[in-house]
C-alpha cells in the first residue's frame, strides 16, 4: 500500500475510542467524531463494574474466560482508572447455581474465586445482612468509565488520532457500492442540546448497564481470533499508577465553527452503540437491534468496599458498587425503543431496593443521590441466552464497501472489541500490523511520592488535594498551581476554583457547558447536589462570557441536576431539596426575575414605591459631599 | 415541673412564639426546645412579608407563572386577597401588624415605617423584594438609587462581586461598580464565612500588621470612587458585627452594607444571638440540643414531651416536660419538622396530619424553579393555630403550629417565610399564652 488510509470512526464512547487508538497504534489516520461530549452514550451511564466473569463461568466458558483476560489486561494498562476491590457473588433462591457449582466453573476457567460461608463472606464486607447463607469471592473490580475513556481518547490522539466531540453525523453518502463521504455539523451550542438523560461521566455517579449481560462472547458477523498476548509488557515502574489527566486538551484539538463540513474518508466505523441503527439507516442499511434500558442509583454515602452482585448465573442482577465516596446500585432491565427517551419513573429506585435490602440492609437507610438510566445494546437477542457483540461488514451484508459497523460489547471487554475491529480494518487494506493495546498503558501515570511532597505548596487540606489528585493524576501540580487564592468551590466533592477553570478552559472553547465542567471535575456531583455550588462554578464563566450566556448555563446545569434527582426524593435528600429551593427562591431571589428589557428607556428597574431605606445613613459619617445621601 | 407553654423549634417562628408568651402573660413559666442554630445559619437575615401574589397552589407545577413577574410593592394590600387556608389569612391582617411590630422591636429591624417592600440586591445580582432588613442591609437597598461599589473577598466563593456588580448594573437606573480583594486569612479546614468574621470581630492583625479592618478598607480605597456606599458579602463579624461596619464607614466614608450569602449565614447568627438575649430578658427557660423522641397524651391533650439530646456522648440525656399549652415550630421539609419516607411526608414530632399530594410522583415539579408542591405540603389549621386531622378536628386541644410546618403556602416563591415565620410564632405564642 503507497498511502495511509483514513478511517472515521463514529461514536465517542469507550468502544469508538479503543477503536481509534487501536488504529493510530497500528499508524492509520484516524479521525473520530462525537455528537456530544466523550462518554455521552451508553458509557457515561453505566455502575463502572469491571466483570470477572465468574458469573458466566458455569453457562459460557469460553465468554468467562475472555472477560477475566480482559479484567487483568485493563487492570495493567490502566490502573489508575480501575480500583481491584475484588467482589462477592451472593446467589440467590432463584438461581440454578450454587456458592460450589460457581467455584468448581471458575476453576475450569482458570479464574480464581473462593466459596465462602455466610460468616466469611460477613467478615470480608460487613454489609452484607444476617440472611446471607453464602457467597464467592470474584476478582471482580471498579472502574471509571470516563476516566477510562478520557484516557484512552488522550492515548489516541498521542498517536495521532483527530476526535472532534459535538460533531454529528448527519449523512453518510454511498455511490457505486461503495461509502463515499461523511457529512458532519459541528454543534455550536453544546448545552443547548436534549440528551438523552443524565449523562453522569465517569465519577462516582457512573454505573454500568451491563447488570444482566454476560460479558459478550464473538458471535458476529466476522470470526475473531482468540484474545491472544495477554497481559503484561507493563514496565515495573509503571504501575503504581496514581491517576490520570482528568482533563484532555489533546481529545479535541481542532475545534471548527458552526456548520457542515464534508469529509472523505477511506473507511468508517460505525461505534455508535445505541445509535448505531439510526446511524446506519443514514447510508441506507436497516440494521435490527436489541435496546433495553437500565435504571441506577447513586447512594450518597458508601455501604459497601466492594461490588455485590445478587443473583449469580447470566440473567437479571441487582449490584452495589462502590465508586470513590458514593455507590451505585442498579440495573433494572426495560425494553426500549429510542435510546434518546430513557427516563423511567421512581418506581424504577423503588425496585432495585426492595431486591437488594434482603443482602445489604443499610441501603434502606441510604441517602438516594439521583436516579438515572442507561441503555443496554447489541445484535438482536436470537435465543435468549444474552447479548452478544457482532462486527458486521456491510460490504458482506449490504454489498456496499468501505464501512463496518460493530454493536454490543460491554465496559470489560472492550479492548478486545475494538481489537478485533482494528484487526478487521487493517485486513481490508492488507495491512498486518498486531495490536498493541493490550500491553501499553495508557497516559496518566506519575510519580505519587511527587505529588505528594508538594500538596502543603497550595495550601489544600488533605482531603481536598487527595481528591483532586485522583481526578487530575500527573497534571495536578500544573492545574494548581495558581497565583492567589484557591478556595474551594464544591466543598462536597473537594472541587477547588483552579480545578473548575482548568476544566473550563480544556472543554468548552467557544460553547458554553458546565455539564462538561461536571462531569470532568465532580463538582455538583455531592449531597447538594449542585445547590450550593452551582452558582459559584457558573460564575468562573465571568467575565468571559455574556450574562445570559452564564444564566443559561447555570440553568442547564441545575435543571441537569435536578432531573436526576426528582425520582427519588425523600428523607434526606427531600430535606436538601427543600433548603436547595429556598435558598435559590428566597436568598438569592432567582425564581422571578424582574422584566428589565422593556425599561431600557428609563436605565432599569422602576423604583418608585418602593422602601429607599431609613432616612439616615452612617451616623458616624463626617459631612463631606460623597459621604452624604444623595 | 408543669410549664404553661412549651415551645419546640428552634427556628424565627419558636423564638417568636416563646417571646410572644412570654411577653404578653409576664406571669407565665415559658419554655423553648431548641434543636441547634442550624435553622438560622440558612435565615438570610431579612424578613419578607409577601414579594409576590401566590400562584394557584392546586396546579402547581403546571400553573407556575413562569420567570418574569413584578414583585409587590404594597404588600399589605394584597393580604386581603389570600385563600382562606393562607397562614395570614388564619391570622389576619391586624395581628400580621402586631406581629410585625413586636419583631422590630425585639430585632432592631428597619422598614415597618414605609409599608412598602423594598428590594434588595442578592449574592448571585438579583433584585428581589423584602420588608423587613436589618441596619447592615438597611444602606444598601437596591430600591435605593445611590451609585454603588461592590465588594468581593476571592476566599469567599459565594458572591462574586464583578458578575453581581455587572448584572445589577444591566437592571438598575444607577451605576454599580465592583472589585474583587485578597485578604491573608487562613481559612484552613473552617468555613470561609466563619473565619472570615471571625478575623473582623477580633480585628485580629493580617500579616502581623495591619489590623483586618484597616486592612479591608485600605485594599478597597484605590478602587472607591464617589459611590456612597459599598457592599460587602455578609462576612463582616458576627458578634462585633456593627463596630465592624461603623469602623470601614469611617475609614471609608461610605456607608457598608452586606448581601447575605448561603449557610452559615452571619445575618442569621446574628439575628439568633439577639433573640436568645431577648428570651434571657424575657425570662423564658431555654434548653438546647434537644430533639423530641416521645409525647405523651390525655384527652385530646398533650400532657407532656420528652426530649432526648444535650449530651456530647449521644442521646442518653433524656428529659419529660410537661405543659398547658404547646406550641410545635420544627420548621418544614428542609428543616426536618416534615419528614419524608417513600410514601409520606410526614410530621414526626407530634405525629400530624400532612396535607400532601398523595402520590410521591407529585411532590415535586418538572423543573428545579418551579412551584414546588413539597413547599407547600404541611399542617391545615384553624383560626386558633391547632393543627387539624384529616377530618378537620384538631388533633390535639392544646398544640398549636407555627411557621414552616404549615401548609397552604410556598412561603419561598412568594418570598413570605420570615413574615410568616414571625406572624404564625407571634399568634401561636400569643394564644398559647392566653389560654
Amino acid at each position: 500500500m503507497g498511502y495511509t488510509p483514513h478511517v472515521m470512526v463514529l461514536g465517542g464512547g469507550v468502544t469508538g475510542t479503543a477503536i481509534a487508538r487501536d488504529l493510530a497504534i497500528r499508524g492509520l489516520d484516524v479521525t473520530l467524531v462525537e455528537r456530544g461530549r466523550l462518554t455521552d452514550g451508553a458509557t457515561g451511564r453505566m455502575q463502572g463494574l469491571l466483570y470477572s466473569g465468574a458469573r458466566y463461568a458455569d453457562a459460557d466458558q469460553p465468554v468467562a474466560a475472555k472477560c477475566y483476560d480482559e479484567n487483568r489486561t485493563l487492570a495493567e494498562i490502566a490502573d489508575h482508572c480501575v480500583e481491584e476491590t475484588g467482589g462477592l457473588l451472593v446467589p440467590t433462591d432463584a438461581d440454578e447455581a450454587t456458592v460450589e457449582s460457581i467455584v468448581e466453573a471458575c476453576e475450569d476457567c482458570d479464574i480464581p474465586a473462593e466459596a465462602l460461608t455466610g460468616e466469611k463472606a460477613r467478615s470480608m464486607e460487613p454489609a452484607l445482612g444476617e440472611g446471607v447463607e453464602g457467597a464467592v469471592r470474584v476478582p471482580d473490580a471498579t472502574v471509571d468509565p470516563f476516566r477510562l475513556t478520557v484516557a484512552t481518547a488522550k492515548s489516541a490522539t498521542e498517536f495521532g488520532a483527530e476526535i472532534r466531540t459535538h460533531t454529528e453525523v448527519t449523512d453518510i453518502h454511498v455511490e457505486d457500492g461503495a461509502v463515499t463521504a461523511v457529512t458532519v455539523e459541528h454543534d455550536p451550542e453544546p448545552a443547548g442540546r436534549p440528551r438523552p438523560e443524565d449523562s453522569e461521566g465517569a465519577t462516582a455517579d457512573s454505573t454500568s448497564p451491563d447488570g444482566d449481560d454476560p460479558d459478550t462472547v464473538p458471535d458476529g458477523g466476522k470470526q475473531v481470533p482468540g484474545a491472544s498476548g495477554g497481559p503484561g509488557a507493563v514496565p515495573p515502574g509503571e504501575t503504581d499508577v496514581p491517576g490520570m489527566p482528568g482533563t484532555t486538551g489533546e481529545e479535541r484539538p481542532s475545534r471548527p465553527t458552526a456548520g457542515t463540513e464534508r469529509l472523505e474518508p477511506d473507511y468508517v466505523v460505525n461505534a455508535t452503540g445505541a445509535w448505531a441503527d439510526e446511524v446506519a439507516g443514514l447510508a441506507g442499511f436497516s440494521f435490527p437491534m436489541h435496546r433495553s434500558r437500565g435504571a441506577m442509583v447513586v447512594t450518597e454515602d458508601q455501604p459497601v468496599g466492594m461490588p455485590v452482585s445478587l443473583g449469580a448465573t447470566p440473567g437479571p442482577v441487582r449490584t452495589v458498587v462502590p465508586h470513590g465516596q458514593h455507590a451505585v446500585i442498579g440495573a433494572t432491565n426495560d425494553p426500549v425503543a429510542d435510546p434518546d427517551n430513557l427516563d423511567g419513573d421512581g418506581d424504577d429506585a423503588d425496585r432495585l431496593l426492595v431486591d437488594l435490602t434482603g443482602v445489604v440492609p443499610a441501603l434502606d437507610d441510604s441517602r438516594l443521590l439521583r436516579t438515572f438510566w442507561g441503555v443496554r445494546s447489541g445484535p438482536p437477542r436470537g435465543d435468549g441466552e444474552g447479548r452478544r457483540f457482532a462486527l458486521v461488514d456491510h460490504a458482506d451484508r449490504d454489498g456496499c464497501w468501505g464501512m463496518t459497523t460493530v454493536v454490543g460489547g460491554t465496559l470489560t471487554i472492550h479492548r478486545l472489541v475494538a481489537e478485533r475491529v482494528a484487526d478487521h480494518v487493517c485486513g481490508t487494506f492488507g495491512i498486518s500490523r498486531e495490536c498493541k493495546t493490550d500491553e501499553l498503558p495508557l497516559p496518566g501515570s506519575e510519580d505519587q511520592e511527587v505529588l505528594d511532597a508538594v500538596m502543603d505548596t497550595f495550601g489544600l487540606s488533605s482531603p481536598v488535594y487527595d481528591r483532586t489528585r485522583e481526578r487530575l493524576g500527573s497534571r495536578t501540580l500544573e492545574v494548581l498551581d495558581t497565583d492567589g487564592p484557591n478556595p474551594v468551590l464544591c466543598e462536597a466533592e473537594s472541587v477547588t476554583r483552579a480545578e473548575v477553570r482548568d476544566a473550563l478552559d480544556d472543554a468548552t472553547g467557544e460553547a458554553v457547558d458546565l455539564n462538561d465542567v461536571r462531569i470532568r471535575t465532580s463538582a455538583t456531583m455531592g449531597s447538594c447536589q449542585g445547590g450550593r455550588c452551582a452558582h459559584r462554578i457558573a460564575a468562573e464563566l465571568h467575565p468571559e462570557y455574556e450574562l445570559d450566556v452564564i444564566e443559561d448555563a447555570l440553568d442547564d446545569l441545575l435543571a441537569e441536576r435536578w432531573k436526576g434527582q426528582r425520582h427519588a426524593l425523600w428523607g434526606d435528600q427531600l430535606a436538601q431539596a427543600a433548603r436547595n429551593y429556598d435558598f435559590h427562591a428566597s436568598t438569592l431571589g432567582r425564581k422571578y426575575r424582574f422584566e428589565v428589557a422593556e425599561r431600557e428607556d428609563s436605565g432599569g428597574i422602576a423604583l418608585d414605591g418602593f422602601d429607599d431605606g431609613p432616612v439616615t445613613g452612617g451616623a458616624d459619617q463626617p459631612t463631606v459631599g460623597w459621604g452624604m445621601r444623595r | 415541673m408543669t410549664d404553661d407553654v412549651v415551645v419546640v423549634g428552634g427556628g424565627i417562628e419558636g423564638y417568636v412564639a416563646a417571646l410572644t408568651a412570654a411577653l404578653e402573660e409576664p406571669v407565665a413559666d415559658v419554655r423553648l426546645l431548641v434543636r441547634d442554630d442550624g435553622r438560622f445559619c440558612h435565615e438570610p437575615g431579612w424578613i419578607d412579608l409577601l414579594g409576590y401574589p401566590p400562584t394557584d397552589g392546586d396546579s402547581a407545577g403546571d400553573d407556575d407563572a413562569g420567570p418574569v413577574r413584578e414583585p409587590l410593592q404594597e404588600p399589605f394590600a394584597a393580604l386581603s386577597d389570600l385563600p382562606a387556608d393562607h397562614p395570614y389569612s388564619r391570622a389576619g391582617i391586624e395581628e400580621v401588624r402586631r406581629a410585625l411590630s413586636l419583631f422590630e422591636e425585639l430585632s432592631g429591624y428597619e422598614g415597618l415605617d414605609s409599608d412598602a417592600n423594598a428590594l434588595v440586591a442578592t449574592a448571585t445580582g438579583e433584585v428581589t423584594p423584602t420588608f423587613l432588613y436589618p441596619d447592615s442591609v438597611a444602606s444598601g437597598l437596591a430600591s435605593d438609587d445611590r451609585e454603588t461599589l461592590l465588594v468581593g473577598f476571592e476566599q469567599i466563593v459565594d458572591f462574586d462581586a464583578a458578575l453581581a456588580a455587572a448584572k445589577l448594573d444591566e437592571q438598575l437606573p444607577y451605576d454599580v461598580g465592583h472589585t474583587t480583594i485578597e485578604l491573608d486569612v487562613e481559612v484552613g479546614g473552617a468555613e470561609p464565612a466563619e473565619r472570615f468574621a471571625a478575623v473582623l470581630d477580633d480585628n485580629e492583625e493580617l500579616d502581623g500588621e495591619l489590623p483586618a479592618r484597616r486592612a479591608v478598607a485600605g485594599k478597597i480605597r484605590n478602587d472607591l470612587d464617589i459611590e456612597p456606599r459599598i457592599g460587602f458579602p455578609a462576612v463582616l463579624g458576627r458578634s462585633a458585627a456593627d463596630g465592624v461596619r461603623s469602623d470601614l464607614e469611617a475609614i471609608l466614608q461610605a456607608d457598608v452594607f452586606e448581601v447575605p450569602l448561603g449557610p452559615p449565614s452571619m445575618p442569621g447568627l446574628r439575628l439568633v444571638d439577639r433573640l436568645w438575649s431577648e428570651l434571657d430578658d424575657a425570662g423564658v427557660a431555654v434548653e438546647t440540643g434537644v430533639t423530641v423522641t416521645d409525647v405523651e397524651t390525655a384527652d385530646d391533650r398533650i400532657a407532656s414531651v420528652e426530649v432526648a439530646g444535650g449530651s456530647a456522648e449521644g442521646d442518653d440525656l433524656r428529659e419529660r416536660y410537661e405543659g398547658e399549652q404547646f406550641v410545635l415550630a420544627t420548621g418544614g421539609v428542609g428543616a426536618g419538622g416534615l419528614r419524608a419516607d417513600r410514601e409520606r411526608i410526614r410530621e414526626p414530632a407530634f405525629g400530624c396530619y400532612v396535607a400532601q399530594p398523595a402520590d410521591r410522583a407529585d411532590w415535586v415539579a418538572d423543573g428545579f424553579l418551579d412551584d414546588q408542591p413539597f413547599a407547600r405540603a404541611g399542617l391545615a389549621v384553624d383560626d386558633e393555630f391547632r393543627p387539624l386531622d384529616a377530618d378537620d378536628t384538631p388533633e390535639f386541644e392544646n398544640l398549636r403550629a407555627a411557621g414552616r410546618v404549615l401548609g397552604g403556602a410556598d412561603v419561598a416563591a412568594e418570598q413570605s417565610t420570615g413574615g410568616v415565620a414571625v406572624v404564625t410564632g407571634y399568634a401561636a405564642g400569643r394564644l398559647a399564652a392566653e389560654w
